[in-house]
């Protein structure tokens, strides 16, 4: 194939607790998973678990793993059109609500004490896709333009949305599997969503994106635990709690050529 | 959780408060009030009591005075006498008895002016919570209101918004139901007062919470704050 240095990536993930989950002595029901995978590939996942499910944040943290340890194991970079993507991504959201259908079971409990959302994004060199249950967004630069891949899956009203463990997840699930090659990306939960999207304006709010891909772009050797922590910093910030007190989730990857 | 990373010139600046204003996600609520005349004296002094401990409540929780939105609807004849407006422009009105008990004109009237609202909000991009109709009456329709019970309890299933009838001595409970799904409930003596410290404290739980959360709304007929007997 094409003779060109795989492109790497530089990222931050990180998730930090809301300050209402520490009023009401819940853990941080966020969790998030970022593998870099063979000839330039990115696998980002994020999951927000449901405040009201009792184990939301093992739902969160079943569901970022089961997909990216079936990702990893069965993506094939020579197989990536979107047909393969498509069925890929389908598999591994199948995969991840099956293990935790089996824990709940486990435990003797039902699935929906597991609810928890699902946010998945692979990009490659030259196309990319999305795999998104419920609320939380995607955000993406590509060449000068940057957009909002994809939007919180809302229910009728602001307290509901859709999870992974509902029985429809996979039908209502927004996949895109033959989206072109990004540049930037930006997973976050929905603790960050009134913040980072601009409802009226119906798009991304650009400030806040232009600054921290630029943040981590300038920094292309920057070891990703040092950058992830100081993220996790910075969410955990006054700045960000006086604006939101939910679980706060937010992935950075940007990609360095050469 | 998290550790402090000290400054390192090779590391990222994360900071700054570039953050989108959106409004504040919305929590509609219309009061449905029975100002008819067998309501006159005790019963509306109590009922104005309890309106204003309800704007008292609402305005002291910082997130609620922005995020609950409240109409006055009373009757009859119906009258809207104050549209939408978040609790902390909200002033309590001072009702006075009148006319006849046209309950389902009320309703209707509801239900219009909360599609109206979503419809605002659909427009503006602001998030909403499922509205509340709060109806509280002392009496018997007098006008045609079967169709709109029909037509308010379907709403009230397909969870468009959540109906609650409170009734007082004399109201007439099998045609409450009628309207919702959820047990009309009986008001217990003239004690307005603590069901609006009911409403007001479950309208703050639906506005604190989480996009995610599910509400669990406390008793009324039971415990310290118990205001309705079943």
């Amino acid at each position: 194939m094409s003779e060109h240095v795989a492109p790497t990536w530089i990222v931050a993930a990180a998730s930090v607790q809301g300050t209402a989950h520490v009023l009401n002595d819940l853990p941080c029901q966020d969790a998030s998973r970022i593998e870099a995978l063979p000839d330039g590939w990115l696998l980002a996942v994020v999951s927000d678990g449901a405040g009201s499910a009792i184990r939301a944040d093992a739902g969160a943290s079943t569901a970022c793993g089961g997909v990216a340890e079936y990702v990893q194991r069965a993506f094939d970079p020579s197989a990536a059109g979107a047909d393969d993507l498509e069925r890929l991504l389908t598999e591994a959201v199948g995969v991840a609500a099956d293990r935790i259908r089996a824990q709940a079971s486990q435990e003797g409990l039902a699935p929906r004490d597991f609810a928890c959302t699902l946010l998945v994004l692979l990009v490659g060199p030259e196309r990319s896709a999305i795999a998104h249950i419920g609320d939380g967004a995607i955000v993406a630069r590509r060449g000068d333009v940057t957009g909002v891949v994809s939007w919180p899956v809302q229910g009728q009203f602001a307290n509901e949305t859709d999870f992974l463990t509902d029985d429809l997840a996979l039908v209502r699930m927004n996949l895109q599997p033959g989206l072109p090659a990004l540049d930037m990306v930006a997973l976050f939960s929905d603790g960050l969503q009134h913040l980072l999207l601009d409802y009226a304006a119906k798009g991304p709010h650009l400030p806040f994106f232009e600054r921290h891909f630029a943040a981590i772009a300038e920094r292309p050797r920057m070891p990703a635990e040092l950058a992830s922590a100081r993220l996790a910093t910075y969410l955990a910030s006054d700045s960000l709690r006086a604006r939101a007190d939910d679980d706060l989730t937010l992935v950075l990857a940007v990609r360095a050529l050469g | 959780m998290f550790t402090q990373v000290p400054f390192d010139p090779t590391l990222p600046e994360f900071g700054g408060d570039e953050f989108a204003r959106n409004p504040e996600s919305r929590c509609p609520v219309v009061l449905l009030l029975d100002v008819s005349g067998s309501m006159d004296g005790e019963p509306l002094d109590q009922l104005n009591e309890g309106l204003r401990t309800f704007q008292r409540e609402l305005q002291s929780d910082s997130l609620a005075a922005k995020r609950v939105e409240v109409a006055v609807i009373t009757f009859g004849p119906v009258q809207v006498l104050t549209d939408f407006q978040t609790v902390d422009r909200f002033v309590a009105p001072d009702l006075v008895a009148q006319g006849d008990t046209p309950m389902g004109t009320a309703v209707s009237r509801a239900m219009q002016l909360l599609e109206d609202r979503k419809a605002t909000y659909r427009d503006k991009g602001v998030a909403f919570y499922r509205p509340w109709i709060f109806l509280i009456t002392d009496g018997v329709p007098t006008d045609d209101w079967e169709p709109v019970a029909a037509a308010a309890r379907a709403a009230n299933d397909e969870r468009k918004f959540a109906f609650f009838a409170v009734g007082t001595e004399g109201a007439d409970f099998r045609v409450l139901n009628r309207f919702t799904s959820r047990d009309a409930l009986r008001l217990r003596g003239l004690d307005f007062r603590r069901l609006f410290v009911w409403l007001s404290s479950s309208l703050k739980s639906v506005s604190h919470s989480q996009i995610t959360d599910e509400i669990r709304l406390s008793d009324p007929t039971s415990g310290p704050q118990g205001w309705a007997i079943v």
